[in-house]
């Protein structure tokens, strides 16, 4: 196995952009990659595509050679990769994985989704279908529904409260006021996340990330050669991708996912790491008590004190362990194809030190954790510089 | 309501799965008590399309006494994680349960 690097990245702000397709914004985030690692269309040798549902959003099916064309790459293997909200994660671990094979040199990875040309009722189904079908669906659950469950058993079981929900929302949000291509930069207040209008109770619509429109991509190449291209490359030290069953009502227990616990095992082992090693970290905040699971499922704190340590300040930007500094999907914005790369985007400014006014000053080792479906997927990647 | 018991290790299923956990694809199909308890539950304000004209209604994570857990609709008076229930009808695939 060679050791991979991240050589350039590109990524469209997130937002609602009715002007701008599923095309155009694949398109404009994969160009500016490639402007970034100085590479030209010709020199890429595959093209992996991160996408939940395109073909429900948009219509468009065979989506991967549509948008490579689209880029200019000519002829190349060109595969979607679909699950869930972790799409594009999953895209991004089987290129490292082609690229550390030694199948090819140069790769470019990208994550799209165009989701607000639909109402709101219709993308809730459309995201609901990534749940179990012939059970959750069925009953009338949607995502937040799901993690609605998820919350109030963590809160039977450790003593978890609004609080420490309303804390995570209220950190991100701190930070998305700083990241200039967040979908919503607003700062709120305990009080105003503590108010908002329920969605399915204890989470209201503050615990809940955005729909939005986006892209992202990154290049990848043999670590060996990283130097021919950029000055600032990240190094990929660990990545892992494992898989649970769909169903909440499958799982012993619904407060931790066995999925995130897999990947981020297999990642810590092969980055030679621990959680301790890890500066900070981009998680899958789709809902807040996401973000609490993940930071217990990975090792940041003990099983139960996600909620308590968010309160207390560990994962805000001048915490122990800054989490979400780009905002998270709560702020930044989760175009949910999208979302996996643009999480490694947002490691890389920081390792470059590009992060602008919420860079942090020990930036030296940081951890991604993109989450599809209600546990059902997880990748996990933890890069170096 | 109906469960499907695997004929190799008696392991209950609320749906016929393809195989068992256990590696077995036999089973039989027999009634059960309907009785339960909420693993958790959480009242819906925003749904699906389909389901728009429901809200607000509480959907649930139910633990049957003969163990499997299946997702289902609460009807009648909202319950809370722990309560007993017990299973009223199906309707189109989705199992109705009330407090007990």
């Amino acid at each position: 196995m060679r050791p991979v690097s991240i050589i350039g990245i590109g990524k469209t702000p997130f937002g609602a952009f009715p002007d701008k397709s599923l095309l155009d914004l694949a398109v404009e985030a994969g160009r500016k990659c490639l402007k970034n690692g100085n590479i030209s269309p010709a020199q890429v040798e595959a093209f992996y595509l991160g996408n939940f549902a395109g073909p429900a959003f948009v219509g468009q099916n065979h989506l991967a050679p549509y948008v490579a064309a689209a880029m200019g790459l000519e002829g190349v293997p060109a595969t979607r990769f679909e699950a869930a909200c972790a799409s594009s994660g999953s895209a991004f671990f089987h290129a490292c994985s082609a690229v550390a094979g030694g199948m090819y040199d140069v790769v470019l990875v990208a994550g799209v989704e165009k989701m607000t040309s639909q109402p709101t009722p219709r993308v809730t189904d459309i995201l609901a279908s990534a749940g179990e079908l012939g059970g959750e669906v069925k009953a009338g659950a949607t995502f937040p529904s799901l993690f609605a469950m998820i919350a109030r058993r963590h809160m039977y079981q450790f003593g978890t409260t609004r609080e420490h929900l309303a804390a995570v929302a209220v950190k991100n949000h701190s930070n998305g006021a700083k990241n200039p291509e967040a979908h919503m930069r607003k700062v709120i207040t305990m009080e105003q996340a503590l108010a908002g209008r329920m969605i399915a109770d204890p989470l209201t619509i503050y615990d809940c990330s955005l729909v939005s429109d986006g892209a992202a991509a990154v290049l990848l190449c043999p670590a060996e050669r990283a130097a021919e291209f950029t000055s600032k490359p990240a190094r990929v030290l660990g990545v892992a991708q494992a898989s649970d069953r769909l169903a909440l009502a499958d799982k012993e227990d619904i407060t931790t996912f066995p999925a995130v616990r897999q990947a981020g095992q297999k990642a810590y082992q092969m980055a030679g790491m621990t959680a301790r090693d890890i500066d900070f970290a981009e998680l899958h905040d789709c809902f807040t008590i996401a973000e609490i699971i993940a930071m217990e499922d990975l090792g940041f704190v003990p099983r139960g004190e996600g909620g308590p340590a968010t309160a207390a300040g560990f994962s805000a930007l001048n915490g122990e362990k800054p989490i979400n500094t780009s905002g998270g999907l709560k702020t930044k914005g989760h175009p949910v194809g999208a979302t996996g790369v643009a999480q490694i985007c947002d490691l890389v400014l920081q390792l470059r030190c590009e992060a602008g006014e919420r860079q942090l000053s020990r930036a030296g080792i940081g951890l991604a954790q993109n989450l599809g479906g209600s546990g059902a997927t997880c990748v996990v990647t933890i890069l170096g510089r | 309501m109906t469960l499907f018991h695997c004929s190799a290790c008696g392991k209950a299923y609320v749906a016929r799965p393809v195989y068992c956990r256990c590696g077995s694809q036999e089973f039989r199909a027999g009634e059960a008590s309907g009785k339960g308890c909420v693993y958790s539950c959480t009242t819906l304000y925003a749904a699906a399309e389909k389901f728009e004209k429901d809200l607000p209604f509480q959907i649930a994570i139910i633990e049957l006494d003969d163990g499997p857990r299946l997702t289902a609709r609460i009807s009648g008076r909202p319950v809370e994680i722990g309560d007993a229930v017990t299973h009223l009808h199906e309707q189109e695939g989705v199992h109705f349960f009330q407090a007990a």
